[in-house]
């Protein structure tokens, strides 16, 4: 029944040959396209409520729902063509300056004129300040590269601005690598990040696109 | 699309969640096996098996009149709610519900902050305001009040206080609860009360004064199954001058007894005004052998353990704790508590920090311990991050309480380090809270898995650590939910007198049982055993 109540994205990406692209190669990608997810969200979830003097959040927990819904569509799609989808070209980059291999994956998103902000090991400042202000105007996808614990955390948070995780991958991504990730919550106890030191390119973002 | 609850047919099923939807629209509710999902407990002791516990369906109101009729179709259906505000407690049992088949009364787009008084110090808001919510709305607003914060900042103010959560700034601020004054209840049968000074429309105290006139019922709706509730007033705390964030470090393991004792008196006395930690830089440092072997001996003597303690160069215990006011005091209070504890040989008094507010952004960040002035972070998980830490796996936490004494804290790591140690786990980290000043509360981390094997001996390792420390008199302060009959079990006396009670106010309040069944143990007399 929900697939009744949404549009899901209609530009479907084109398909490239870009297979073995790293991510800045994906991240140039995210800059295609134009139909916004946001967009259609507009008038359904989100809206102001100024009780008590505030403009206050509307939860989309439908677009939530409908980013599990589309992530199966999207599983048969070579990763870099999904990747194109508009609605996955990140408003910004986060990125963990602790970790190794910090400062070339920063180099790497600003070459792709992804807006990098960086942080020390607590995202909070960063969820506070930056991304939940946004995501509360308008969904918009997030790029990182953090712990696997970090984007633990974050995968909660941004559930209820109607993002999911779209692709992992350990390290510097390659894009053939994040084509097989899962799209569900990471399981930090899976071996596969056992090494909770190691670093972590990702992308939430909306499904809607 | 999941089982129907308990109870219910499909088709009764469906019908309940066409009038929910007709309640809060379609949008708002959810129930394909991948809604539910979401609802899941991430560190879910009993992760993939039968028993693990599910929601059947999800529902978001936005208005107490939606969780009027919401809780009016469950009486009608007996459709049975489980009401979470922001659900993400993980340790304790996250939004997964006690009774599998519920369905999750979703709270969190009640997110209105509906006011912040800065001459009375006090706010009302709803269950899906989180802790994040509340801070970022006084610092853009340039209110110069504190909410006391959970660590970490994500939870909501009202899930937190009504599970009786703790934080770490002033008195009257850190035990959640107890920093409400007033609530709003929807009642099982879906009527709305107010307590307290709220029951009077007049009133201008609601958020004041707590008591109103006659019974104090606000305890009733925490850690219970008694209602929805919409609306809490909480007390918040006045930005001081400067906090000055110090420790104490003693050097051998018997001086707990005196670091403790002094402690306690001088936070009974509220010369300390902060939540106080203890904890043990020696029994928590990396496990060489020969620490390993202490740990696991069950009652190593104090040469043994003021030896190693040497060998590795590390003072035993270290207290930290945080002087709040204005600058003059705060230096009287460390005088006066450095005099205190001069009697103890080799006692060492560090100065971490002094801030002085309000901070300016790049201070709010650079600042450690952040919750310790009000600012929520994701630090506990951030923390994590840092190249050459070894961060915890996911988690439940164990946390017996003990009356404030270094013995006990002694005794306590001496059983559960050994009970870890025969269920081939490493200790936990040693450390006592004293959120309350006239208690110790000790979080031990029981690590949960995504396999049975492993989570059958966390489960095990959970129940002995329980009924151990239980049969010393070390009980559990809160609990994960599966786990919450055996903690309540725990309350016998008069042969479980109180549970009979709780069942009676339960049969009371919501003889349809429909709100949160089985939550710490209160089941709806149609669920019960003995009345099956």
């Amino acid at each position: 029944m929900h697939a009744a109540q949404y549009t899901f994205a209609t530009d479907t990406p084109e398909p490239t040959s870009a297979a073995t692209a790293t991510l800045g190669v994906l991240a140039v990608g995210y800059l295609v396209g134009s139909v916004s997810l946001a967009l259609s969200n507009r008038g359904k979830g989100f809206a102001s409520d100024h009780a008590g003097g505030r403009p206050c959040k509307m939860l989309s927990r439908r677009a939530l729902i409908g980013n599990l819904c589309v992530t199966s569509a999207l599983s048969g799609l070579p990763i870099s063509a999904a990747f194109a989808a508009p609605s996955w070209r990140p408003m910004v980059a986060i990125v963990d300056k602790l970790l190794p291999g910090a400062p070339d994956m920063a180099a790497r998103y600003r070459g792709a004129r992804t807006e990098v902000q960086q942080f020390a090991g607590d995202p909070g400042k960063l969820w506070l300040q930056t991304i939940e202000p946004q995501l509360r105007a308008e969904p918009a996808a997030i790029a990182g590269y953090t712990s696997a614990s970090t984007l633990f955390c974050l995968q909660y948070l941004a559930r209820d601005y109607g993002l999911a995780l779209k692709a992992h991958a350990q390290g510097v991504g390659e894009l053939d690598a994040m084509a097989g990730s899962k799209s569900e919550l990471l399981d930090l106890r899976d071996s596969t990040y056992s090494d909770r030191r190691a670093a972590y390119s990702w992308l939430l973002a909306p499904i809607r696109g | 699309m999941p089982n129907p609850p308990p109870g219910l047919s499909e088709r009764q099923f469906r019908n309940a969640l066409t009038q929910l939807e007709e309640i809060v629209g379609r949008e708002w509710v959810f129930h394909t096996d991948e809604d539910v999902a979401l609802y899941r407990d991430a560190y879910s002791p009993l992760w993939g098996e039968d028993e693990e516990r599910h929601a059947s369906a999800a529902v978001a109101p936005t208005s107490v009149e939606e969780v009027q009729d919401i809780v009016r179709v469950a009486n009608e259906f007996q459709l049975p709610l489980y009401p979470i505000s922001t659900g993400r407690n993980l340790t304790y049992g996250g939004s997964a519900p006690v009774y599998s088949g519920s369905v999750v009364l979703d709270l969190k787009r009640m997110n209105r902050i509906l006011e912040v008084s800065e001459r009375d110090k006090t706010c009302l808001v709803e269950p899906g305001v989180s802790y994040f919510d509340m801070y970022r709305y006084l610092r853009q607003n340039n209110i110069r009040l504190w909410v006391d914060t959970a660590d970490p900042g994500w939870g909501g103010l009202i899930g937190n206080a009504l599970d009786r959560g703790g934080g770490y700034t002033g008195t009257d601020f850190r035990d959640h609860f107890d920093a409400h004054c007033g609530m709003e209840v929807v009642l099982p049968t879906g009527e709305v009360v107010r307590t307290g000074m709220g029951a009077n429309e007049d009133a201008t105290t609601w958020q004041l004064f707590k008591y109103g006139m006659g019974p104090w019922v606000d305890g009733i709706f925490s850690q219970s199954n008694f209602g929805v509730v919409t609306k809490m007033g909480f007390w918040l705390m006045e930005e001081p001058e400067v906090a000055k964030q110090v420790s104490i470090t003693v050097p051998r393991r018997e001086d707990a007894i005196a670091l403790v004792d002094i402690l306690h008196s001088l936070m009974c006395d509220t010369t300390i005004p902060s939540q106080t930690s203890v904890s043990s830089p020696v029994m928590n440092g990396s496990n060489d052998p020969e620490l390993v072997r202490l740990r696991s001996s069950g009652g190593a003597s104090d040469a043994e353990w003021n030896a190693y303690a040497q060998s590795v160069g590390r003072p035993f215990w270290s207290a930290g704790f945080v002087l709040y006011g204005a600058e003059k005091v705060v230096d009287s209070q460390w005088e006066h508590i450095r005099d205190r504890m001069s009697g103890i040989a080799g006692v060492q008094f560090n100065e971490t920090v002094t801030h002085r507010f309000p901070l300016t952004d790049d201070e709010v960040e650079a600042a450690p311990n952040k919750a310790r002035f009000g600012i929520p972070s994701l630090n506990l998980f951030g923390s994590r991050n840092a190249p050459g830490q070894q961060p915890s796996e996911g988690h439940l936490d164990f946390s017996p309480m003990i009356r404030p004494r270094g013995e006990e804290l002694i005794a306590l790591y001496d059983l559960t380090g050994k009970i870890y140690a025969d269920y081939g786990l490493t200790p936990s980290p040693a450390i006592g809270m004293m959120f309350h000043a006239r208690t110790m509360i000790c979080f031990h981390p029981v690590p949960t898995f995504r396999n049975a094997a492993d989570n059958q001996r966390t489960r095990a390792l959970f129940e002995t650590l329980v009924t151990s420390c239980g049969e010393r008199g070390w009980n559990i302060y809160r609990i994960h939910a599966h786990f919450q009959e055996l903690g309540m079990s725990l309350f016998d006396f008069n042969d479980h007198a109180l549970h009979r009670l709780h069942e009676r106010l339960k049969d009371s309040i919501d003889p349809r049982g429909v709100i949160s069944a089985g939550r710490y143990n209160i089941w709806p007399r149609h669920l019960r055993e003995d009345d099956a």
